[in-house]
């Protein structure tokens, strides 16, 4: 019986990520809306990544910015190299040029794998060098990049189909399970961690995350222990709720509200939409590409 | 070949999430250790990243935790540049350094933050040893990333003599009167030369 059980069990996990329905609604939307929220996220830092990227005009010296992250080790010899080949002007002005056609041409699927991964380095050596001044934005856009660069997200409505007479094969990997299974345990751990901190379960944790000496929002402190107990329950039970259909709208729906709220209260628009996309996409039931069958199967 | 691909990419998708998942587990222990016990937990970790995997991590942006505003969630830390001429008048103060848009302030208050753990860290180190390298490099590195900040402005103060540099904090009164103001403190406070 448990040999019987173990012998099926790598099967059983191969048949798990097996496709089951067309995965071209969820790979278009994915490719898509990153490529747009990377776009409209730095041309509404534009009039200020001088003081964050530039050779010259940044708060603090580039180096210094990015001294004591991980990153050092990488972006401290290039910075060297492109100075040392009287590079560093011209560097500065390629790469946020660079970045931006690099990302349209992800969202018109042109190019689409090369494009994903030339963003995704362009998108690391440009936000890496201000490493302090990131927050998870940043590291949910490394992610979806990387995502967009491993899944075939070019293969469907792209340029890359029309130009090169590609047919719309059908893949038979669910590459959504994927994204599912890294944003259950994404949420998990931030319920988790917040759990752990009584902070959550009294309203103080709320308070501090909310609090600011540019608004005049104090309400009543049973609102913060209310929101607090809730976030920590939303998110913890995340990973189950998602699971089962019926529950899946409503958890759905508590998140993308979660994420408004984070949005409106605390102004972090940016990482707000990307989890917003990241729900949507990985849980959503997209069904804007009717599925296509008798295609060719294909990884 | 063909019948491979499938199992190749199972795998390499079961190996990524499983690094994932244990980066979940390890930064969040860290972290609650951390907080209340002060040091690093004395447990076995498994799948930890390190100097030889860490570009796959960075590359992957998988190397992070996911305890946005989770253990020790604190209030939010500002800096403030306050200018001076030669009597020590105030000539301006300035909380923006420049930045104009919603998102580049977002990110300086992020910057705050971790400006406020880094100086938190070093007191600890310093608890422990006051003249290590470790410290030293340290205590210069705030005190050269403070002068960064407002340099640049100072100088172009044509009667700027001095400025000062605070890293601010909210005093968390969670009960507070709806009219009481907000209360500040200064984490540190670094005073330094235009000229």
């Amino acid at each position: 019986m448990h040999y019987r059980a173990i012998y099926t069990m790598p099967n059983k996990v191969l048949d798990y990520f097996k496709r089951e329905y067309s995965e071209a609604s969820f790979l278009l939307f994915f490719r898509v809306m990153i490529g747009l929220v990377s776009i409209i996220e730095i041309l509404s830092l534009k009039g200020d990544l001088f003081l964050l990227f530039s050779p010259t005009n940044t708060l603090m010296p580039q180096e210094l910015m990015y001294m004591e992250t991980g990153v050092f080790r990488y972006l401290y010899p290039m910075s060297l190299f492109l100075k040392e080949n009287g590079l560093f002007d011209f560097f500065y002005q390629f790469i946020l040029s660079a970045y931006l056609v690099s990302l349209l041409f992800l969202v018109i699927g042109f190019l689409t794998r090369f494009s994903a991964l030339f963003t995704l380095i362009l998108q690391l050596i440009i936000f890496k060098s201000f490493a302090q001044f990131n927050y998870g934005y940043d590291q949910f856009v490394t992610m979806s990049l990387f995502y967009c660069f491993i899944f075939p997200v070019g293969k469907y409505y792209s340029c890359d189909n029309l130009i090169f007479k590609k047919k719309n094969v059908e893949i038979f990997f669910n590459y959504q399970t994927v994204l599912q299974i890294h944003l259950c345990i994404a949420y998990f751990f931030s319920g988790l961690a917040k759990a752990l901190d009584s902070g959550w379960w009294n309203g103080k944790s709320v308070w501090n995350a909310l609090v600011s000496i540019d608004s005049n929002y104090y309400p009543v402190p049973i609102i913060y222990i209310v929101g607090g107990i809730l976030t920590v329950l939303l998110e913890l039970s995340y990973p189950i709720l998602v699971n089962f259909k019926k529950t899946r709208k409503i958890i759905l729906a508590a998140m993308v509200l979660m994420h408004l709220f984070i949005a409106l209260m605390m102004e972090l628009y940016a990482f707000s939409i990307i989890m917003i996309v990241w729900n949507v996409a990985a849980f959503g039931e997209l069904d804007l590409v009717k599925e296509k069958r008798n295609h060719k199967v294909l990884v | 070949m063909e019948k491979a691909k499938p199992f190749i990419i199972t795998i390499f998708f079961i190996v990524h999430l499983v690094l994932i998942f244990f980066q979940g587990i390890n930064t969040t222990v860290d972290n609650y250790w951390n907080f209340h016990y002060q040091s690093k937990p004395d447990l076995p970790k498994f799948l930890t990243q390190n100097e030889n995997n860490e570009w796959y991590y960075i590359l992957t942006g998988i190397n992070t935790g996911y305890g946005f505003y989770g253990i020790k969630t604190s209030s939010k830390k500002y800096f403030k540049i306050s200018y001076y001429d030669e009597n020590s008048n105030i000539i301006s103060t300035d909380r923006y350094f420049g930045l104009n848009s919603v998102n580049g302030i977002q990110r300086l208050g992020g910057y705050s933050s971790y400006m406020a753990n880094y100086i938190e860290g070093t007191k600890k180190l310093i608890k422990e040893d006051s003249l290590s390298d470790q410290v030293k490099f340290r205590r210069e590195y705030i005190t050269k990333s403070m002068k960064w900040l407002g340099k640049k402005k100072a100088y172009s103060i044509r009667n700027c003599n001095s400025y000062r540099v605070e890293l601010l904090t909210i005093v968390p009164d969670y009960y507070k009167d709806l009219n009481k103001k907000i209360q500040l403190y200064a984490l540190q406070s670094n005073l330094y030369h235009a000229k």
